[in-house]
């Protein structure tokens, strides 16, 4: 008993001792700091980025402009008329103010980081992203939890001012639209122990994607319940031969509920003759949806400001489903739907930057139109001068053989814009 | 059996060491200095490297994460490229506020704030000059913060830490008596330099640098401002021109040319140059380049 009570003793001397020096150290590092309070206080960090540019298009046919589709993939008349697309058959001749994108973050508490990027366009205000991060999650866990832009594949987190050309690739766009996957849900996140970089990572989203998810019932179709999305990705990255490989693998699958019965409605009125209201007629569709994504981009820098990038993507969709029309008569239907991106960025110092990309469709197997076409493809090339980090200005040619027109002839487009893009207010790091 | 149990204790040995991330190579030089081996050390970047704009590479992201404590220059000048690292890295102990995060700014009397901060003033750090270690009179208190920083996550080394640091005090201060001496005959010297990157060494030992090659911070040299730069050379009798590593030196050849000005090139931080792979020989050079 009375060794016991010795040992305690010693223990909790020795302990206390501890404490006391641990004190100590504390109170002397304090004592050595030179700043008692830091300029930010408790503003968030804002930054504003601005985006206009003057284009000038043409076409090989200059009768037949209108209602131009993406066969297979974006109809006439439907998504390219409604207001949130502004796909690359709906760039506007002259000048165009492309978006204001308005950033907000800070800490919430030493549990939270917050996160909010508001997407503006003339006429519109879009909450793009509003997401909270955990700061201390164990396991070298993180969640995210909110609005925001899917870490699927490679380009589908980035903002459209970290495009190196002005529009989301062709494959994206048609898949997924112009935003990518931009949900409401949750992320959880897990960096592996490995001496080489591997994520693996996991999200449960609404799912209303207007090219590929969806969850509203019609007709006597009913409604998703969600998630109907759930997104999973394993990323690498490792040095290699003085430059860095960054891959991944990834994929979506979801519910798809896609309702375009009413926008036809009103585009059929425009429509004289029987041939195009068969074209244009209403349509709707419910069923499965996989896509699958693989990524792969080399970076070497040579310096800081001197470096070559390439950076590819493919994407593969299995839609799989019953295709409704304005009478509720379904149809199976099944496409398979494939593309990829691959684009070459050099940056000659730091303020030339110049680059090449191939957007094309390499499958398009559609079931109920064994005929429809797999030429699909945009030609880009730009050359970007950095005035500072804060203010570019890129002349940019794309060469779109995309479109088609109601009877299905192609309708190629040349297109040559100049985008100017300035960043004011917080200073964002570069991400790799 | 012995062989593994003598495995398992080597083991856990090499797992107890504290981890530890630098983000530059003199920090590293520091810690090693105080830890020797008894701590692990992974410096993220390269004293070579333009210290603004290190490339934030997915590989760093699995070296910081499992590091115990992160040791920073600060003064936003990670700014541009740590913090992804560290919201990738997924690691709890060294997120800014808690104790595996130090910021080496904040224990050191900064220079040059500016009074009013716009980005028409180009690329400005608003806490002010974040180049204070090369000043060599900062060095034994950066050293004194890293031991105390070490020792209050691995209590049991506290007392091998003070004495490392005692001895590295000791040494350091005579080292400072010659750069002091050497320096003295430098005083009231001018120079130009490519970027505000050597100030606190430069006004620790009275030499004016009377302007830069860079018209703005960040932004590159153009020939207007190498035109006014060849005339405040002529004009003050200018006999050095500052060039570090990692900027494009033939803006400074030019403007030697045109003025007889000579170009001298300078570490920026240890293993910038060769011949500079340790604390003394990094100070050594940049004293002896300076001034001889």
């Amino acid at each position: 008993m009375k060794k016991i009570l010795m040992v305690s003793i010693v223990v909790s001397t020795l302990l206390s001792a501890q404490e006391t020096t641990q004190d100590s150290i504390m109170q002397q590092l304090q004592g050595m700091k030179t700043k008692s309070t830091t300029s930010s206080g408790f503003m968030p960090a804002i930054s504003l980025i601005a985006d206009v540019s003057y284009n000038n298009i043409s076409f090989d046919d200059k009768e037949h402009t209108d209602h131009l589709e993406i066969p297979g993939f974006i109809h006439a008349g439907t998504d390219a008329h409604s207001d949130h697309m502004h796909t690359p058959l709906a760039g506007n001749d002259g000048f165009n103010f492309n978006y204001a994108e308005l950033g907000l973050s800070a800490s919430v508490d030493n549990y939270f980081d917050l996160m909010a990027v508001f997407h503006m366009t003339e006429d519109d205000f879009e909450v793009e992203e509003a997401y909270a991060t955990t700061r201390s999650l164990p396991y070298h866990l993180r969640a995210k939890i909110g609005k925001f832009r899917s870490d699927f594949g490679y380009i589908n987190n980035k903002h459209e001012h970290n495009y190196n050309f002005a529009d989301i690739p062709l494959i994206y766009l048609t898949l997924l639209g112009d935003h990518g996957i931009n949900e409401v849900g949750a992320q959880l996140q897990y960096v592996l122990p490995l001496p080489v970089y591997v994520m693996a990572g996991i999200e449960a989203l609404q799912g209303e994607n207007e090219q590929s998810y969806g969850i509203d019932g019609f007709q006597d179709v009913d409604d998703v319940s969600a998630p109907g999305l759930w997104v999973g990705y394993l990323k690498t990255s490792f040095d290699l031969g003085g430059g860095t490989l960054l891959g991944g693998v990834s994929i979506a699958k979801g519910k798809t509920r896609i309702n375009h019965l009413e926008d036809e409605h009103a585009h059929e009125e425009e429509h004289e003759g029987e041939e195009e209201m068969e074209e244009a007629e209403g349509h709707a569709f419910a069923g499965d949806t996989t896509i699958y994504g693989i990524d792969l981009t080399y970076k070497k820098y040579f310096a800081a400001d001197h470096a070559i990038t390439w950076q590819s993507e493919y994407l593969y969709r299995n839609m799989d489903g019953t295709q409704y029309n304005a009478e509720g008569t379904g149809t199976s239907l099944e496409k398979k739907q494939a593309g990829f991106y691959s684009e070459l960025i050099y940056q000659v110092d730091r303020n030339w930057r110049t680059g090449v990309r191939y957007s094309g469709i390499t499958k398009n197997d559609v079931s109920l139109n064994p005929d429809i076409t797999d030429d699909i493809y945009i030609a880009s090339a730009m050359v970007e001068y950095h005035f500072s980090e804060f203010s570019r200005v890129r002349l940019e040619y794309d060469y779109n053989s995309a479109l088609y027109t109601d009877d299905g002839e192609k309708n190629n487009q040349n297109q040559v814009s100049l985008q100017f893009n300035y960043a004011i207010g917080a200073h964002g790091a570069h991400a790799f | 059996m012995r062989v593994i149990l003598l495995f398992l204790v080597v083991f856990s040995a090499a797992f107890a060491k504290l981890n530890v991330g630098v983000a530059y190579p003199y920090i590293e030089q520091l810690t090693k200095t105080i830890a020797k081996d008894r701590v692990k050390t992974t410096v993220l970047s390269r004293g070579d490297w333009d210290p603004h704009f290190v490339v934030p590479k997915p590989s760093l992201v699995s070296k910081i994460r499992d590091i115990d404590v992160l040791i920073l220059n600060g003064a936003s000048l990670e700014m541009g490229w740590l913090p992804p690292l560290i919201q990738s890295a997924h690691n709890t102990k060294i997120q800014k506020g808690s104790n595996g995060y130090l910021d080496l700014s904040e224990y050191v009397e900064l220079k040059d704030i500016p009074k009013e901060v716009s980005r028409s003033m180009g690329h400005v750090h608003e806490d002010g000059n974040p180049h204070f270690a090369l000043d060599p009179h900062n060095m034994i208190p950066l050293a004194e913060v890293i031991m105390l920083t070490l020792s209050l996550h691995d209590k049991a080394n506290y007392s091998f830490y003070k004495k490392n640091f005692e001895s590295f005090k000791t040494h350091w201060l005579k080292k400072l008596k010659i750069y002091d001496a050497k320096m003295k005959k430098c005083r009231g010297m001018k120079v130009v330099q490519y970027h505000e990157l050597y100030n606190y060494f430069l006004r620790r030992y009275g030499i004016l640098s009377i302007d830069n090659l860079e018209p703005i911070p960040g932004i590159k040299p153009n020939s207007k401002h190498a035109i006014k730069l060849i005339n405040e050379i002529k004009e003050h009798d200018i006999k050095l021109i500052l060039q570090d590593v990692y900027h494009e030196h033939k803006t400074a050849e030019f403007i030697a040319q045109k003025t007889g000005a000579k170009v001298v090139e300078l570490p920026h931080d240890v293993g910038a140059v060769k011949g500079t792979k340790s604390l003394d020989r990094f100070f050594d050079t940049l004293v002896g380049r300076v001034c001889n």
